[in-house]
């Protein structure tokens, strides 16, 4: 199991926003994480990540917790945020290079992966630049450009189609499903459903703070709607319900 | 509107007396009291040796009065959303920045009119044509002069397409009647000042009816705030800074020279060479320090100044500690925290060490080898001190809290 989020209570403050959140990503995946905003997508990530300590219940990365081996298990996750986190006061060049560093990457290796990356995102003309001040797209761009350098047995990816050009938003989906073929699993959490629709394996749909459904797309049809109903239809009801209860 | 300017300008009045809390701590104001006793005292010892007609008298008085008509600017305190919410209310901002001229140009001539106290003994004792009536003509001539600079500050806020007028009545106008003054005749410079007043005056009049050049409006006040945080922020931190960086590729080469093995010291240096908040405090108190020391002839002043800076130096620097933790990669990393202080150490010691060869080498000019000596042995001993022991004990104070 690549990921496994068991009974997962946790939260900023005090008072906890995830209650019991429990799901598992087999390896090769590609999990949709669905909700509203301020449903618990975000905090369920920053658990997995490590910002946040759960309460009680625990994650695990192929088998591993934070607390087995911090090193261990942060050297299997690659991050991409939501809005893009980046060093002003470094290059693009010295972005790759800090991602190298810190993951102890094979330095050739690495910059050979980086080297194809850059060019597909059309980035190799900017090595020396500082992507602080980049458009939202292209510093979206580098942080996918580090992400794919590593080595990580999970990607989690949240938002990542916001503010990309048609162009780079089909190369992300193809480096997701190379990832995918070598056997690293990917969590995504977006609001671009008809996308989500068509590459994810398997959806968790969080609500309130708890796993309200998951499964595939056939799942989730048999359950809440007929054969021809989109993820979008599925969705608005199933959050229609939850407003009425 | 009438009563916006009042609101902030006592909201500018109460952020400043917070920093100025800061500023004028005890220990500032002691060292602070040292500094200016002993610049003045150097002076009325370098007054008396000075002999009338002097050649370098008039130009350098000259320079100095032409930089301090350039201190203190227009401050308006605009805020950028002001352009949004705002807006209908375009035509009355007339007489709001008629307000911040009046604000400004009370600061900006109570800095005149101390430069001009200080500078009545150098030009009492360098100039020929001294007199009572001429020293206060100088005064008038000053005022005055100021009060174009700030009009034409006025004026540029609005739209009304003259990208000249800057230059000619900031730069070029001062320069010609400062020299009117000092080398031809004061009454014909205190005449022209005159009329080109009241053109200034006749076309702030007309800006009632332009449009307001809100970009240029919001990003002069803004960088205009920016420098005084910078000036606070060498004393405490201050919030409203964020830190711009410059690429500096010059500097790239120098990067060898310091630890690349980690993340943390790979960080570390290129954000103290790029970062303009810590490289220019860096800067700043080293070349100021520096300054001191060239210039003050009295070993146990010089001494103890150096070792002043090397503390206010380090102190400052310490928060930079801290910079790279609001980056979540920061966390998200596979790496420790092992090396952290280590590497921020080191980097520290080295950037001192420089600082601490300029005050030497500048010691040797000002107090000789001796006393240079001697700075040298009692610098290096207070930086070892500050960065393996106070450090250590100031960040994981400050991390225990966190």
């Amino acid at each position: 199991m690549a990921l496994d989020v068991s009974h997962l209570v946790g939260g900023y403050s005090q008072i906890p926003v995830l209650k019991d959140i429990s799901f598992n990503i087999k390896d090769g995946e590609l999990v949709g994480l669905i909700g509203l905003n301020g449903a618990g997508k975000s905090t369920t990530i920053n658990h997995i990540i490590g910002i946040l300590t759960p309460f009680s219940g625990e994650v695990k990365i192929n088998g591993t917790s934070i607390t087995d081996d911090v090193n261990k298990y942060k050297n299997q996750i690659a991050y991409i945020p939501e809005t893009p986190i980046l060093y002003k006061e470094l290059t693009l060049k010295e972005h790759i290079e800090t991602t190298i560093m810190a993951y102890q990457l094979d330095e050739n290796v690495a910059w050979q992966r980086a080297n194809k990356l850059l060019k597909m995102f059309r980035l190799d003309n900017k090595l020396d630049w500082f992507p602080i001040n980049f458009s939202k797209g292209m510093r979206q761009k580098v942080m996918i450009v580090c992400a794919f350098i590593t080595n990580a047995k999970l990607f989690i990816i949240d938002e990542p189609f916001l503010g990309l050009d048609p162009l780079a938003v089909n190369d992300l989906l193809k480096l997701i499903n190379n990832q995918k073929e070598q056997g690293s699993s990917i969590l995504m959490s977006t609001h671009v459903l008809d996308t989500a629709q068509r590459f994810c394996d398997r959806f968790v749909l969080i609500h309130n703070g708890q796993v309200r459904t998951e499964g595939d797309l056939n799942a989730l049809k048999d359950k809440y709607g007929n054969e021809n109903s989109s993820l979008n239809d599925i969705y608005l009801k199933l959050s229609e319900e939850s407003n009425n209860e | 509107m009438n009563s916006l300017f009042k609101n902030r300008f006592n909201a500018h009045l109460i952020e400043m007396t917070k920093y100025l809390k800061y500023v004028f701590n005890d220990f500032f104001v002691i060292a602070l009291m040292f500094i200016f006793g002993g610049l003045l005292y150097e002076y009325s010892i370098a007054i008396k040796h000075l002999s009338i007609g002097i050649w370098w008298g008039q130009p350098l008085v000259l320079i100095i009065l032409f930089i301090s008509l350039q201190l203190g600017g227009l401050a308006n305190f605009i805020k950028k959303a002001d352009y949004v919410f705002l807006l209908p209310q375009e035509k009355q901002f007339y007489n709001y920045f008629n307000s911040a001229m009046k604000y400004s140009y009370l600061m900006a001539s109570i800095i005149q009119i101390f430069i001009w106290l200080i500078l009545i003994p150098l030009i009492s004792k360098t100039f020929i044509n001294f007199s009572k009536v001429y020293i206060i003509i100088l005064l008038i001539l000053l005022l005055v002069n100021k009060y174009i600079i700030l009009g034409t500050s006025f004026i540029d806020m609005y739209n009304n397409f003259s990208n000249k007028r800057n230059l000619i009545f900031k730069i070029i106008f001062p320069i010609i009647s400062l020299s009117i003054f000092i080398w031809l005749s004061d009454i014909l410079s205190i005449a022209l000042s005159l009329i080109v007043l009241v053109y200034i005056i006749v076309l702030k009049k007309k800006c009632v009816r332009l449009s307001i050049h809100w970009n240029k409006v919001i990003n002069n006040e803004s960088s205009r705030m920016h420098r005084i945080y910078q000036f606070f922020n060498m004393f405490t931190d201050v919030p409203m800074l964020d830190g711009k960086v410059k690429r500096r590729k010059y500097l790239d080469p120098f990067l060898k020279l310091f630890k690349n093995d980690n993340v943390f010291s790979y960080l570390f240096i290129r954000g103290i060479f790029r970062d303009k908040e810590i490289s220019g405090l860096y800067t700043r108190l080293s070349l100021i320090g520096s300054l001191l020391i060239l210039f003050i002839n009295n070993k146990y002043v010089v001494i103890l100044l150096s070792m002043l800076f090397i503390y206010l130096i380090v102190f400052q620097m310490i928060p930079y500690y801290f910079n790279f933790d609001e980056n979540v990669f920061t966390y998200i990393y596979p790496i420790s925290n092992k090396n952290k202080l280590s590497s921020f150490v080191n980097i520290i010691n080295k950037l001192m060490y420089l600082t601490i060869t300029l005050f030497f080498v500048l010691s040797i000019f000002s107090n000789g080898v001796y006393t240079a000596l001697i700075l040298l042995i009692i610098d290096l001993v207070e930086l070892l001190l500050l960065t393996h022991l106070y450090m250590n004990k100031k960040i994981n104070k400050a991390e225990l809290k966190s």
